[in-house]
This record gives structure tokens, C-alpha cells and sequence, in this order.
């Protein structure tokens, strides 16, 4: 008995070494071609003799069962090394050929925005290799960035590609450097642009005399203004009827409901501005009409003209220390042609752009989607911080399950992780999901409990306890 | 690399220089005053830690730099936990891997906080490299007896401490839960941020290596006990080795191709 023990430690002892000298060689040859050295077929039987060694240490050694430290710290290298094998390729491929698993080890999801997906594919080859039996809906993507260094915005131009017909083969991006003052080139175009001002932080001016109006449309297609001021009136000629303004809102809202509903104005939780206009008939019928700046309106039900509530548009910027935004203002020219611009951007705006297409073109009429050449002012961002895909699981159309995912935090279902991998970094439309089968995992985190556990217990506990109760500790006694 | 001009930098190196008189001292036997000296040198460190967590309103234990900082203020704790209850010694020993530690802060990392990539954004990236370096740390102390055991000299014994395979011994069994916990916290890290739990990187597989190593001297112990001491110290010198290559894979992997530790 003594001898075969210490035959299945010299087992051992040579099992220990073979795996560190495979680690290192397995290092020195990189990721992809360890896994399949370690996936290999002498290596599987390898895997199951070192499986058969843990197991044989229980038969043989009576310590390993009497000692829980000892017990603990092979039964959970055992769970981890068998939960490993379950779980490993070669696991899923044994199950696949033998037990008509549809289940596989893993692979990529290519999901677009708003689009289903239930193909998983493969690793390397991008080909799709099983079809899962429940949908994933990408219902939104989202990247967020650590605020910049940078503290200025930056210029860029972005301009479509043409192929010789003048088909639009794609959009290229490109910066330009700007300083205030200096006429420069605008790249991918035959412009040039003056920086005139740049204010970190500014608040948008208006004309002298500009005031909020309410526009209204008359029957002959002339428009004719109305200033938004409580107690401001005019009488229309065509349709007849005189119109006026009752009450002017900051932030216009509806309260409370049925019977009780109101219409108050609440300055101080938001920004809805809204104006309530009376509108008296000829034959003395009046109507109560609500107009709103933010959403123009079209449908109403009195017989008054159309109407709008409009604020005028800025037409510079000021200095304002307490904005978080900046402006700039920049002449572009193009064939003795001028265009004046002040970007204004509002505090949430990524960016801001203007279309030159006019201005090139000499033409005046706006392009329209991919012929568009713009000129954006940017707001600098940091580095990415994270990305998000808001998923949810579909079954025959039902959702299932949904759940916000970012690098760190995956989605599980349907014994696959979900895990956010890449993303659409061109046009950040689609999302990469890398795909993990969870089977074996549950031994191999019980696993890793019992080792990690029982191994303090063993090297540490022990003495303590050791030390304590001043008996030699099981870590003090030589055994052999 | 960089020299940090500020009140932190400075007392980290004022920190070094401190264990590196401590050091010699040690070496020179000149014990009381190198343990004074190893004493302020402590203090300076704590100092520098409160300092941090004063400056950052949070423990400093959130990145790299405050680890290793944390680590160089605990190398005399370390110190005086082995002599008194171990009965190891090697003072000159450990304000040299002090040095090292603080080399670290002091150098190579950044004490602004930094904009980690989505991956690393993980409450188990400190403990993670925490336990890691601790482990590495004690195993480095391990390293010393055993390096003497292995050559069959060294500096003479003192009273109440053990011999060197002794110390040997005792000083794996303290660092080598640690490294276990290090290589099975990466493992779910790697699994919460990857999707699995080994990807067969180059790093994974060397510091797996590296416990293997240390894993066999405590089964070549368990079979022979004291009876081949050459043979465990020089396990156990082996086993510092594979430490030294797997900290430093980092930067030999460029020369082999990349892999998932390749942003550390």
C-alpha cells in the first residue's frame, strides 16, 4: 500500500510537471494555438487521467477524506477540472455526435438595431453554426466616453465619396484644424474657412426688437405676426375673426385628471413654452386655442387660420461664463461665394452642423441625405468608458426576458451567456455579442469556492488553530 | 516612467531611501538601528497612504498605484508578523522587496486615476492584482531561505528563528493561498468580462504554471519532508523564477504576439 501511494504521488508529481511545461510552452505559442493544444487528443486522455488521479487520491489516501482542508482542496480542483471538461469544445462536440445536443461551445451574435437575431457564429470563420431557439432583439446601443482633456470643440468636414458616376460610395470624416483668424483649407472640398470668433462658453443673441410671435397664416398664403404677450390682439381680414392673447406659459402642463384636469404653468420643472390665444367670430363665437413652441400643431377644431408660436432664431453669441457651451463663428468661401455661420449648440448637442452643399454647389436648394457635405462642430469626448445593448429574449414573438448589457455584465438564457464584445464602429448601428455555453459552470464555480476556501483553511486555519490551542498544527507535521 | 514631483511622490521616495538604509544596515548586523530606520521608513509610507486617502476621499485600494502603495506600507507588518510568530527572518530581505513594491508607485504607475478600458472595470480588478502581488511578495521572501538552502550557505542563524527550509516551507504556506486566490479571482474576472474563465492567454498560462511549481513542491514535502532539503528550496527558487517571467510576460509578449494581459 505504501508503495502504490508513492507511485501515484510520483504519478502526480510527473502529471504537475507535464501540465507547467505544457503551460509554458502553451504561453510561448499564444491563445489560439494553446487552446488547441490543451483541446487536443492526447491531452484529453491527459485531462482524464489527471481527473483519475484526484479521484484515486480519495481510494488511497485516508488524509484526503479525514482532513476536510485536504478534502476540499481536491475535490474542488476535481469539480473544476470535470466542470472544465463539460464545458470545454471538445465536451460540446461529444455531446453533439453522441447525445444529439443541439448545443454549442460559443461563437459571435451580429444583431442590428431594432432587428432579431438567432444564429450564432462561428469564432473565426463568421459562419453561422446554430440556430437558437428563442430570438434576441437589440432594442437600442449606446456608447458612453470619459470626459475629454480637450476642452475646445473641434471642426470637421464630412463629405460623400463618389465612385466615376457619381455614385455616393461612402462618407469620409476628416478634421480641420482651425485657428481664429487664419484662413485655412476645408478638406474634401474646394472651400475655404475663416475661423471669425470662438467663445468657450456663450448664450445665444438675438436681433434687436426680436420677441417670441405667434405666426399666423392667412387664407391668401400671406403670414402676419402677433407679439406673445398677454393682452396683445389683432383682427384678421380673411377669415374674419379677431384674435387674442390670454396667457403666455413658461412650461405649460396638464394636472390632475377628468373633471379635475387643469392647464398651469410650472416654470420651475422644465421648459414647455406655450401661449393660450382666444379667437372671437364675427358673429361673437369664440374658440380657446393652446399653441406650443416646442410642438407645432395642425389639427384643431375652430374654423381660425393656422397658427404657430415661434421664437426668433439666434443670430450671434455672447460671452456667458456660466454656459456649459461654446460658439463659433465661421466664414467658409467657395468660387467668391460667403457663407456666415454661427454654431450654437445646445447643452446636450453631440454636435452641430451646417450644409455647405449650397455654398459649393452655387445652388441654392439643400442636398439631401448622402450628398450632403457638412461642417460640424464637434464636442470632444474621452475615451470609451462603456458599451451598452438593451436586449431582450423573444420566444415565438413573446419577450421573454430583457436586460441592459455592458462589457461587464452579461445576459444569461437559454444555457448561453450574453455578453456585450464589439460593436458597429463605423456607423455604431449593429452590436457583436459573444456567445458562451454555461455548461459545467456551476462545478467549475463550486470549484473554485472549495479550492480557494479549503486552501486558507488548510495553510492558514490550521495553524491558527494550531497556534491557539497549542497543538502542532497538521501544517507543521511532516507526514511522510 | 515617470518622477512624480509631488508631496506623495516624495515621501514614496523618501520611503525607499529609507529601506534602503534599512537594508544595508541589516546587512552590516546592525540590527536595532536598521530597525529603527525600517520603522520611519514605515511611518513615511503610512503617512504617504493616509495622505492619499485624504486627497481622495476613497481607500486607496481602487488602482494599481494605491496597491502597490499599500503593499510598500505593509512589507514591515510582513516583517514582524514572520520573525515573531514564523520565526522567519530576512529584514534586509524585505526592505529590499520594499524597494521594489515602491519602485512600482513611484515610477511606473499613475497616481491620477485613470480611464480604464471598459474590460478592466471590475470590482474584482483589485482584488484580483492585490492578492496577486501580496503572493508574489511572500514568495519572493520565501525565495531568500530558499536560495540559501539550495546553495548550502548563508548568513549565519539567529536565535529563535528557523532553518532555511523551514522558513522555506512556512513562507510558501502563507503566500500560497494567496496565489491560489489571485489565479481563481482572475478566472471569474475573466469569465464576468470575457465570457470565459481561461482563455489560454499567454499570462493565464504562466502564472498557472507558476503554481504548478508550487504545487509540486508541496507534494514533493508531502512525500519526503525534510529529507531532500536541496530538492524543496530549489523548488521553491524555481517556482520565484516563473513569478519573475509571468510579471515580466507582460512586456515579453509583444515579442510573442499579444494576448488578453497585453494592456497591463
Amino acid at each position: 500500500m505504501r508503495t502504490l501511494r508513492r507511485i501515484i504521488l510520483w504519478v502526480v508529481l510527473a502529471a504537475i510537471a507535464l501540465l507547467a511545461v505544457l503551460s509554458i510552452v502553451g504561453a510561448l505559442r499564444g491563445a489560439d494555438r494553446a487552446k488547441d493544444l490543451f483541446n487536443s487528443a492526447p491531452l484529453v486522455v491527459y485531462w482524464f487521467v489527471l481527473a483519475a488521479l484526484l479521484a484515486a487520491g480519495f481510494v488511497f489516501f485516508k488524509r484526503l477524506i479525514r482532513s476536510p482542508a485536504a478534502l476540499g482542496i481536491h475535490l474542488g480542483s476535481l469539480l473544476v477540472l470535470t466542470g472544465a471538461m463539460w464545458g470545454s469544445e471538445t465536451g460540446h462536440d461529444v455531446r453533439r455526435a453522441l447525445f444529439d445536443s443541439k448545443k454549442v461551445p460559443g461563437g459571435y451574435m451580429v444583431i442590428y438595431e431594432g432587428r432579431r437575431e438567432n444564429r450564432i457564429l462561428e469564432h473565426k470563420t463568421m459562419a453561422p453554426i446554430v440556430e437558437l431557439p428563442f430570438d434576441v432583439h437589440l432594442n437600442d446601443f449606446w456608447i458612453e466616453y470619459y470626459p475629454s482633456k480637450q476642452k475646445t470643440w473641434s471642426l470637421l468636414v464630412a463629405a460623400p465619396v463618389r465612385d466615376g458616376a457619381g455614385h455616393v460610395l461612402e462618407e469620409r470624416q476628416v478634421d480641420v484644424p482651425w485657428t481664429v483668424g487664419q484662413p485655412a483649407d476645408v478638406p474634401l472640398t474646394q472651400a475655404r474657412l475663416t475661423v471669425l470668433q470662438y467663445l468657450e462658453h456663450a448664450a445665444p443673441t438675438f436681433d434687436e426688437g426680436a420677441v417670441p410671435v405667434i405666426e399666423i397664416s392667412l387664407a391668401d398664403g400671406k403670414k402676419v405676426t402677433l407679439p406673445a404677450r398677454a393682452g396683445a390682439e389683432t383682427d384678421l381680414a380673411d377669415p374674419k375673426m379677431k384674435v387674442r392673447v390670454i396667457q403666455v406659459f413658461e412650461n405649460m402642463r396638464l394636472r390632475g385628471a377628468g373633471e379635475e384636469r387643469e392647464i398651469v404653468d410650472l416654470p420651475d420643472e422644465g421648459t414647455n413654452p406655450a401661449v393660450l390665444v382666444r379667437l372671437v367670430e364675427p358673429d361673437g363665437t369664440t374658440h380657446k386655442r393652446y399653441l406650443m413652441a416646442l410642438v407645432p400643431m395642425h389639427g384643431y377644431r375652430d374654423p381660425g387660420p393656422p397658427m404657430a408660436y415661434v421664437f426668433p432664431e439666434p443670430t450671434g453669441a455672447r460671452a456667458d461664463p456660466s454656459s456649459p457651451v461654446p460658439a463659433m463663428e465661421v466664414l467658409v468661401a467657395c468660387d467668391g461665394r460667403e457663407l456666415r455661420h454661427w454654431f450654437l449648440p445646445a447643452e446636450d448637442d453631440p454636435y452641430v452642423s451646417v450644409d455647405l452643399a449650397p455654398l459649393l454647389s452655387g445652388k441654392d436648394e439643400p442636398a439631401h441625405g448622402d450628398a450632403r457635405t457638412e461642417l460640424c462642430l464637434v464636442k470632444p469626448v474621452g475615451p470609451i468608458r462603456d458599451y451598452f445593448s438593451e436586449l431582450s429574449i423573444l420566444e415565438n414573438g413573446k419577450q421573454v426576458a430583457a436586460k441592459v448589457i455592458e462589457v461587464n455584465d452579461p445576459l444569461h438564457w437559454g444555457g448561453y451567456h450574453f455578453y456585450q464584445a464589439d460593436y458597429d464602429k463605423q456607423a455604431g448601428r449593429y452590436t457583436v455579442l459573444s456567445v458562451t455555453s454555461d455548461s459545467g459552470l456551476l462545478a467549475v464555480w463550486l470549484g473554485f469556492t472549495l479550492l480557494v476556501a479549503a486552501t486558507f483553511w488548510r495553510f492558514w486555519g490550521e495553524v491558527v488553530i494550531g497556534y491557539v490551542t497549542q497543538r502542532p498544527s497538521l501544517a507543521e507535521v511532516d507526514v511522510a | 516612467m515617470a518622477i512624480k514631483w509631488t508631496i506623495l511622490g516624495l515621501a514614496i521616495y523618501a520611503t525607499m531611501g529609507l529601506y534602503l538604509v534599512a537594508a544595508v544596515l541589516f546587512l552590516a548586523r546592525v540590527r536595532r538601528v536598521g530597525y529603527a530606520v525600517y520603522g520611519v521608513g514605515c511611518a513615511m509610507a503610512v503617512a504617504a497612504w493616509v495622505y492619499r486617502w485624504l486627497e481622495t476621499g476613497h481607500v486607496p485600494l481602487q488602482n494599481l498605484f494605491e496597491v502597490f502603495l499599500t503593499l510598500g506600507m505593509l512589507v514591515l507588518p510582513v516583517t514582524l508578523f514572520c520573525r515573531r510568530f514564523l520565526g522567519v527572518g530576512g529584514e534586509a530581505a524585505d526592505a529590499v522587496i520594499g524597494i521594489v513594491i515602491l519602485f512600482a508607485a513611484g515610477f511606473v504607475f499613475n497616481a491620477e486615476p485613470k480611464m480604464l478600458v471598459p474590460a478592466l472595470q471590475s470590482s474584482l480588478f483589485v482584488p484580483h492584482v492585490a492578492a496577486y502581488m501580496l503572493a508574489y511578495a511572500i514568495m519572493a521572501k520565501a525565495a531568500v531561505p530558499a536560495f540559501w538552502g539550495l546553495v548550502g550557505f548563508g548568513p549565519p542563524r539567529e536565535d529563535g528563528l528557523v532553518d532555511w527550509e523551514s522558513a522555506t516551507y512556512r513562507m510558501v504556506s502563507l503566500g500560497f493561498p494567496l496565489l491560489t486566490l489571485g489565479l481563481v479571482l482572475g478566472a471569474v474576472w475573466g469569465k464576468i468580462a470575457w465570457g470565459d474563465y481561461w482563455n489560454w492567454d499567454p499570462k493565464e498560462l504562466a502564472s498557472l504554471a507558476s503554481w504548478l511549481v508550487f504545487l509540486a513542491y508541496l507534494h514533493v514535502r508531502y512525500m519526503y519532508g525534510k529529507r531532500f532539503p536541496r530538492l524543496n528550496c530549489a523548488l521553491v527558487v524555481l517556482g520565484a523564477v516563473a513569478i519573475v517571467l509571468t510579471l515580466l510576460w507582460v512586456n515579453l509578449a509583444r515579442i510573442f504576439g499579444g494576448g488578453l494581459h497585453s494592456y497591463a
